[in-house]
């Protein structure tokens, strides 16, 4: 499966998926006009990763910013992470935040409750 | 947080429980809408916790941009510079910084930038500045953006104060799309300019006198220069009696007598003169276009102004020496070396009547003072000169005893007339100040290159046995004429009425007391001798 890169804009996050690797990392600000659209792609590429998926594979997100409607989608992608790692894959979240950030260590606690995908949340010093 | 935003879903929870119990109902399994209705239910209880979810990120996220914002605004707010932003419509955007409502004194968010730039009235202007800020949204690229920039104003006052622009082109991301912007960007500069003007002008100028100074003029050289200058006369002035003043009176006066000079020269200078404080007591004028003739027109001005100067003790005297340049062969240093000897030649002839003139004004000073009157001085003229004849002194002695009778308490001048004229007795500390007009005296005859006189001003209070002030000299090392001074200045002070005596004694009361303090205070020799001459004045009369 190939990588997925998707190079960061003023609205949308940096995007860089590697199977190989077995690191998927989202990082940057979420505020594209319209999410799905931004997240469609996404989506396609983690249900057609996950299907064939073998090693474990560690899901990177650093956000510093995120939107109402792409949090939804970021919310709907961790489900599909979640069902994943149900029926048995390999698969766990790092959480990035700014060390004495509050808002975004409330924001990353608010993402990991009722999942039982592992959840790691971790401060960045500064 | 969580409980807050549960609240907010209270009916939608209880929905889904009786939808539930529904679902729990063993009569309802057998509807051919059952497995539909779970599927929705499963949906509803997803979206309800995801939307609980969203309700508190979004919080959070908005606390978060709240923070970012206020930080942002602190920033700006505290930068010491006016930020603002506006559009093509030329309208102020509703975010700028508070340095804005400072240097425009009222809120401008919605106004016309063309409004707050350009002052009211001024037509041409605002066309002229609309037109150059249209260009900007109009150029396609940033970099033509930039070069248009330049054109606009970079300045502007508004209420005496300074403010300096600065432009920036944005693309302003608005969330529907990009929108270009301008920023603005105002400084307050009014007090670097201030401090430019300040560090500009005593660059250039004598802070005492506030006339040009060397710098000045050396600056203003080549323009000097030019063969359009010339006639080109200089005057090198130097002031007499500037050292006497910093030393009698102290150099606040001195300063004063330079102020004063500055003022006079001013006053009598053309508007095209260039005046300048040379050096610690010379002025240079410098005349373009003006012939020798002209010259010392303004020399002579410059002399009746001095003499009509509402002086001090120490009267306006001054020595000027001029010089032409009326070709470009001769340099204008040369112009100067001339000007400044005959300045100096001029002083030196002058030495004498310059110091004659500066003596008589200090004696008209201390005849004002009231306290030694013109009587006084004649009294002891007269009773030096007849102990002169008795002591058959040589005539330069005879002299010196006239000089020292006139100008022994010169150095009152000196001291402050309340203290002078005080009714009773004096405090320690005024007792002091009194006994330094001795040394005041001293230094006056000195700067008037009275050298004699002066020693003789300074010991006029010694006494015969050495308890006298200020050096406690005794004896002969006393110089003769400050002894027989003291003894006929006792006697009239004793036998006149004097601000800290009413009841004058008389004469034979004065001369007990000059024979009671005879080896002590006065000579012996020179009391006896007084006392002779009196007796038989008396046995005369």
């Amino acid at each position: 499966m190939d990588r997925l890169i998707i190079e960061a804009t003023k609205l949308t996050p940096y995007v860089e998926f590697d199977p190989q690797l077995g690191i998927c990392k989202l990082v940057g600000q979420f505020l594209p006009e319209n999410a799905m659209h931004f997240f469609e792609p996404l989506f396609a590429w983690v249900q057609q990763f996950l299907r064939d998926l073998q090693k474990e594979t560690i899901f990177q997100f650093t956000i510093q910013y995120i939107n109402t409607s792409s949090s939804k989608c970021m919310m709907d992608l961790i489900d599909i992470l979640d069902e994943a790692y149900c029926n048995g894959q390999k698969v766990s979240v790092q959480w990035y935040y700014d060390e004495g950030d509050e808002s975004l260590f409330k924001c990353a606690e608010e993402f990991c409750q009722d999942i039982k995908l592992p959840f790691e949340i971790i401060a960045l010093k500064r | 947080m969580e409980g807050q935003q549960d609240n907010l879903f209270v009916a939608e929870k209880k929905a889904l429980e009786e939808a539930r119990a529904r679902l729990a109902r063993e009569a309802d399994k057998e509807n051919p809408l059952y497995s539909g209705f779970q599927e929705l239910i499963g949906h509803y209880e997803r979206l309800l916790r995801q939307s609980s979810k969203l309700l508190r990120i979004s919080d959070s996220q908005y606390r978060l941009l709240h923070k970012a914002r206020n930080d942002v605004r602190n920033l700006l707010d505290n930068a010491g510079q006016g930020f603002l932003t506006f559009g093509k419509d030329l309208v102020i955007g509703r975010e700028y910084s508070a340095e804005c409502e400072r240097i425009f004194g009222d809120r401008i968010s919605k106004r016309d930038i063309l409004d707050l730039l350009v002052a009211s009235g001024d037509k041409q202007r605002r066309r002229s500045l609309a037109r150059d800020l249209e260009m900007v949204f109009l150029a396609e690229t940033q970099e033509e953006k930039q070069k248009r920039l330049m054109y606009l104003p970079s300045t502007m006052e508004l209420d005496g104060r300074y403010i300096r622009l600065e432009y920036r082109s944005i693309e302003q991301n608005v969330g529907e799309g990009i929108w270009d912007v301008i920023m603005l960007v105002l400084t307050d500069v009014t007090e670097k300019r201030q401090t430019e003007e300040r560090i500009r002008y005593l660059s250039y100028h004598d802070s005492l006198t506030g006339l040009y100074n060397r710098t000045y003029i050396d600056s203003q050289m080549p323009y000097l220069d030019q063969e359009n200058q010339m006639p080109l006369s200089i005057i090198m002035g130097d002031v007499n009696g500037l050292k006497l003043t910093n030393d009698v009176f102290g150099h606040q006066e001195g300063d004063c007598l330079l102020q004063n000079f500055a003022k006079v020269i001013s006053g009598s200078v053309r508007e095209t003169d260039l005046i300048v404080r040379w050096g610690g007591d010379e002025f240079l004028v410098v005349l373009p276009r003006a012939d020798q003739r002209a010259a010392e027109a303004v020399c002579k001005r410059i002399y009746k102004a001095c003499l009509e100067f509402p002086a001090d003790a120490i009267p306006l005297s001054i020595a000027l020496g001029t010089a032409t340049r009326l070709s470009s062969e001769e340099s204008i240093q040369a112009v100067f070396k001339r000007a400044e000897d005959k300045m100096y030649s001029k002083k030196l002839i002058e030495k004498q009547a310059s110091r004659r003139y500066i003596v008589g004004g200090l004696e008209r000073a201390l005849a004002d003072r009231g306290d030694e009157n013109q009587d006084h001085i004649d009294r002891l003229r007269s009773m030096v000169l007849k102990l002169a004849d008795r002591l058959e002194v040589s005539e330069e002695e005879r002299q010196e005893l006239e000089m020292l009778a006139s100008f022994h308490d010169i150095g009152k001048v000196g001291i402050s007339a309340s203290i002078l004229n005080k009714p009773g007795s004096l405090s320690p500390e005024e007792i002091e100040i009194v006994h330094r007009h001795s040394e005041i005296g001293y230094r006056m005859a000195q700067s008037i290159g009275e050298f004699r006189l002066a020693n003789a001003i300074l010991a006029h209070h010694e006494h015969w046995n050495g308890a006298g002030y200020p050096r406690g000299l005794k004896g002969e090392h006393i110089p003769f004429s400050a002894r027989v001074l003291t003894v006929a200045d006792a006697f009239d002070a004793m036998t006149h009425i004097r601000p800290y005596r009413s009841c004058p004694l008389s004469p034979s009361a004065a001369l007990r007391e000059l024979q009671r303090y005879k080896g002590t205070q006065f000579e012996p020799r020179i009391v006896d001798i007084f006392i002779e001459i009196n007796q038989s004045d008396s046995v005369e009369r």
